[in-house]
C-alpha cells in the first residue's frame, strides 16, 4: 500500500504569486525540460511546482519578490533573444557551481530560480532520462517484500 | 526532586526513559538539553535542504575551530586535528537528528581486545550478555537487515528485511567475489514494512536522509514527541536551553543533583534528583564528570584516577578514489544510505593491527546532473559525463585503540550553545600511516579485481562522529571510570550512558551497541529481568 501513488491531494490549486508570474516561472520549468531533452511530460508537475515556490516564500518571503525579478529578467531576454531566452538563461554562466554572490539580474536569477528549477525538476522524475529509476529527492517508494525494490539492483546489470 | 534525571535528549534518554515509563507511567523523569528544538518532517524545510543540501540544523554544530580570521570555537591541542564541526549536534534529539542509521552489532572479540591484542580494554561484559539487546535495539531503532547473515552471532531477526544491494554495488560486488572476500547487506535503522503497526512511515528511498520527510530514520525528538504526545506520564519533564553546569553531591558516594543555566532566563537552577544519568555525548558527558568538583572529588566526579576524558579515540573513516574507463550501466547515486558492506577484515585476525570494514557508499559513481545542468552543460555533454571516465570511490573505517595521553577537557569559555568548550588534545599512533598502507594494499586489490584504477591515497578525516572511550566501563576503577553497570565507580547514583563508556570501538559505528546499552541500563533501573523488556 505504501507503493501507491497519490498526487496533489492537498496542494495548492492557487499560486502564491501573480497569475503572470506564476506562467512566467511555469515556462521556465517547462523550458528546462526542452532544453535538456528530459521527453517527460512537466503538466503533472505544475501543482508540485507551484507548492515549491510556495513553501520556498513561506520559507523567506524574500523569494516572492525573487520570482519578480525574475520575470522582469526573462521579459528582458526574451524581448531581445525571443525563442533562444532560455538558452541564455541556462548557458550563460561560468561552467562551474557558483562560489560568489551574483553580480547580474542574470546571475540572480540563474542561482536562485532557475538552478532552484533545475533541481526540482530532476527530483520530480526528469532524472529518469539518464538512465536510473531512483534519484535523490524523488519518492522512490518502500523495501516491501514481493514489490519491485525501487531502485536499480546489480539484476539490471546482467 | 526527581527520581530520575537524564543529562541530554538523544537515543540514550529517549529509550530509558521510553523503558521506564512503560514499566511504571507515574515514574518521575527530568531530561535536560542544551540545545533547541528543529523542526522534524516538515516538507518546506525537506524542500529547502534538497535544493541548497544545508540541513537545518547545522546552527547545532559545533564552530570550526579558531582560524586567523575567523574566531571559531574549542580547540585542537594533539598533532591530529580533530574535527567537531559536523560530528554532533546540540539539539533536542542529540545526534541522532542526523546520524547516518548504520546499525552494526559488535563481534564477541571486540568484547576483548585487552587479552586478544593487549591494546584498548576488556568489556567487563560479554557479547552474549548484550546479544538480548542488541537485539531490542534492532526493533528499537527500526533496522532493516539480513537476518540469515551471521557475520554476527544472533538469535533473533531483524525487523525488516535488508535493502536489496544497488545497482551501484556491483562493481564491488564483483571484486569481493573474485578475492573471495566475504560481504553483505549494511544493516540500517531505516523504517520497513511488517506486520508491526507503527506510527512512523517506512522509508520511500527518497535520498534526502539527512532529513527525511517521513521521519522514517530514527530521530530520538520524534519519539521522545510520541512519548509526550500520546501518553499519559505526568511526571516526564523535558526541559531544553538548560545548559548542565555541574553535577553536585551529598557525600563521596551520592550525588545530589545538578545546577543548570537557563538559557532563556540566564538563571542558575538547581535540581535534586536520586539516580542521574548522564547522557551528553562523549566528549560532553567526561567534560561534565571532570568540572564536578567538590570536597569529595577535587578532580571532578570519578576521576580520582585521572582516567575521566583520557583514552579518546573516534573513527578514522578513509575515502579511497579511482577511476573506472567507462559508465556503460550508467551507475548513479539512486539511494542515500549505502547497502554494501565487507566485515572481511573486521576479524580476529585484524584485530592487533586494527580491524577494518569496507562500505560502498550510496554515491561511489558521483554522478552530478544538477550540478552539470547547473553549471550550463548541454545534453549531449551531460550523456558523455554520465558514461565515460567516472570516479570511483571506496570507504571504510579502521578502529585505533585509546592512549593515555590523548583526552578530552573544559576550556574556561563558552561555546554558541553555552556550554564550556572543548579541548581536543589527540595524536595519531606512529604506525597508523603503516596501517592504512596496508589497507591500501588491500583495496588496490579492490580496484584491480573491478577493473578499476586507484589513483590516490586514501582521504582520512578524523572528524569525532565516533567518539568514544572517554569514561571507559572497567572491572575496578584502577582501569576505568563506570563498572558494568555503568555505574560511576564509587558513586551510588550517578551513571553514564554514552560511546564515553566503551572500552573500545571495534571497527563499526557505535549507536546500535550504545542503544543496547541504554536499554539493559533502563532494565537494570526498572528492577526488570533481561529478557522481560
Amino acid at each position: 500500500m505504501y507503493q501507491a501513488r497519490v498526487s496533489n491531494i492537498v496542494l495548492p490549486t492557487e499560486s502564491t504569486v501573480s497569475v503572470d508570474v506564476d506562467e512566467a516561472m511555469w515556462k521556465v520549468f517547462v523550458a528546462i525540460g526542452d532544453f535538456w531533452k528530459l521527453g517527460d511530460d512537466p503538466e503533472p508537475y505544475r501543482l508540485r511546482f507551484r507548492e515549491f515556490m510556495a513553501n520556498r516564500i513561506t520559507m523567506s518571503p524574500m523569494y516572492r519578490d525573487f520570482y519578480v525579478v525574475a520575470k522582469t529578467v526573462m521579459d528582458s531576454l526574451i524581448g531581445q533573444y525571443g525563442a533562444a531566452a532560455y538558452e541564455q538563461l541556462f548557458t550563460q554562466k561560468p561552467r562551474i557551481a557558483p562560489a560568489a554572490p551574483p553580480q547580474t539580474p542574470l546571475e540572480f536569477v540563474q542561482q536562485y530560480v532557475a538552478n532552484e528549477f533545475i533541481a526540482l525538476r530532476l527530483a520530480l522524475g526528469s532524472f529518469k532520462t539518464f538512465g536510473a529509476i531512483n534519484y535523490c529527492g524523488y519518492f522512490g517508494g518502500a523495501n516491501i517484500e514481493g514489490q519491485p525494490v525501487p531502485y536499480r539492483t546489480p539484476s539490471e546489470g546482467e | 526532586m526527581v527520581d530520575t534525571l537524564i543529562i541530554g535528549s538523544g537515543v540514550v534518554a529517549t529509550a530509558i526513559s521510553q523503558r521506564l515509563l512503560e514499566k511504571n507511567p507515574l515514574a518521575s523523569i527530568l531530561i535536560l538539553e542544551a540545545g533547541g528544538r528543529i523542526k522534524t518532517k516538515d516538507f518546506s524545510v525537506w524542500e529547502q535542504y534538497l535544493i541548497t543540501g544545508r540541513p537545518p540544523y547545522e546552527v547545532c554544530r559545533d564552530l570550526d575551530y579558531p582560524q586567523r580570521d575567523v574566531p571559531g570555537e574549542n580547540a585542537s591541542v594533539g598533532i591530529t586535528p580533530i574535527p567537531l564541526i559536523g560530528a554532533r549536534l546540540f539539539v533536542y534529539g542529540g545526534s541522532t537528528m542526523h546520524w547516518g542509521g548504520w546499525s552494526f552489532r559488535l563481534k564477541p572479540e571486540d568484547f576483548r581486545l585487552n587479552s586478544n591484542a593487549k591494546e584498548g580494554g576488556d568489556w567487563p561484559i560479554d557479547y552474549d550478555t548484550l546479544e538480548p539487546y542488541y537485539s531490542q535495539a534492532e526493533t528499537y531503532l527500526a533496522v532493516s537487515g539480513d537476518s540469515s547473515d551471521r557475520t554476527v552471532p544472533r538469535r533473533s531477526e531483524y525487523p525488516f528485511r535488508p535493502f536489496p544491494f544497488t545497482l551501484q554495488d556491483q562493481p564491488l560486488i564483483g571484486a569481493f567475489q573474485k578475492l573471495k572476500y566475504a560481504y553483505g547487506n549494511l544493516p540500517i535503522a531505516r523504517r520497513g514494512v511488517s506486520g508491526v503497526s507503527s506510527r512512523h512511515a517506512p522509508c520511500q528511498t527518497t535520498g534526502t536522509c539527512k532529513y527525511c520527510p517521513f521521519g522514517a530514520r530514527y530521530v530520538a525528538s520524534d519519539y521522545l514527541d510520541d512519548i509526550r504526545e500520546w501518553n499519559d506520564y505526568p511526571n516526564l519533564d523535558i526541559r531544553l536551553g538548560s545548559a548542565v553546569e555541574s553535577i553536585t553531591v551529598a557525600s563521596k558516594q551520592r550525588a545530589s543533583g545538578v545546577v543548570y543555566t537557563d538559557k532563556s532566563s540566564g538563571q542558575s537552577v538547581t535540581v535534586e534528583a536520586k539516580t542521574i544519568i548522564v547522557a551528553g555525548g562523549t566528549i560532553e558527558s567526561a567534560k561534565l564528570l571532570q568540572r564536578s568538583t567538590s570536597t569529595y572529588w577535587p578532580h571532578g566526579i570519578g576521576n580520582d584516577n585521572d582516567l575521566v576524558g583520557r583514552y579518546f579515540i573516534t573513527h578514522p573513516y578513509f575515502i579511497f578514489s579511482g577511476f573506472i574507463p567507462s559508465n556503460n550501466l550508467k551507475l548513479q547515486p539512486e539511494m542515500n544510505f549505502p547497502t554494501l558492506v565487507s566485515r572481511q577484515f573486521d576479524s580476529d585476525a585484524e584485530q592487533k593491527k586494527g580491524k577494518f570494514v569496507l562500505v560502498n557508499p550510496p554515491d561511489t559513481v558521483p554522478v552530478a546532473l544538477a550540478a552539470k545542468m547547473q553549471a550550463g552543460f548541454s545534453r549531449a555533454e551531460i550523456d558523455k559525463y554520465a558514461t565515460g571516465r567516472i570516479p570511483l570511490q571506496v570507504h571504510g573505517m579502521v578502529e585505533v585503540f585509546g592512549r593515555y595521553e590523548n583526552r578530552i577537557q573544559n576550556l574556561p569559555r563558552r561555546n554558541h550553545i553555552g556550554l564550556l568548550q572543548t579541548s581536543v588534545d589527540f595524536s595519531a599512533d606512529q604506525g597508523f600511516k603503516d596501517r592504512m598502507s596496508q589497507i591500501k594494499a588491500q583495496v588496490q586489490k579492490i580496484y584491480e579485481a573491478m577493473g578499476a584504477e586507484l589513483t590516490d591515497d586514501a582521504n582520512v578525516s578524523w572528524r569525532a562522529d565516533h567518539a568514544a572511550c572517554t569514561c571507559r566501563m572497567s572491572s575496578d576503577p584502577s582501569g576505568g571510570v563506570v563498572n558494568k553497570d555503568l555505574r560511576v565507580h564509587g558513586m551510588d547514583n550517578v551513571l553514564v550512558c554514552s560511546n564515553a563508556v566503551f572500552p573500545n570501538l571495534g571497527s563499526v559505528n557505535p549507536t546500535l551497541t550504545l542503544t543496547a546499552l541504554a536499554l539493559r541500563l533502563a532494565d537494570s533501573l526498572s528492577g526488570a529481568a533481561p529478557h522481560e523488556s
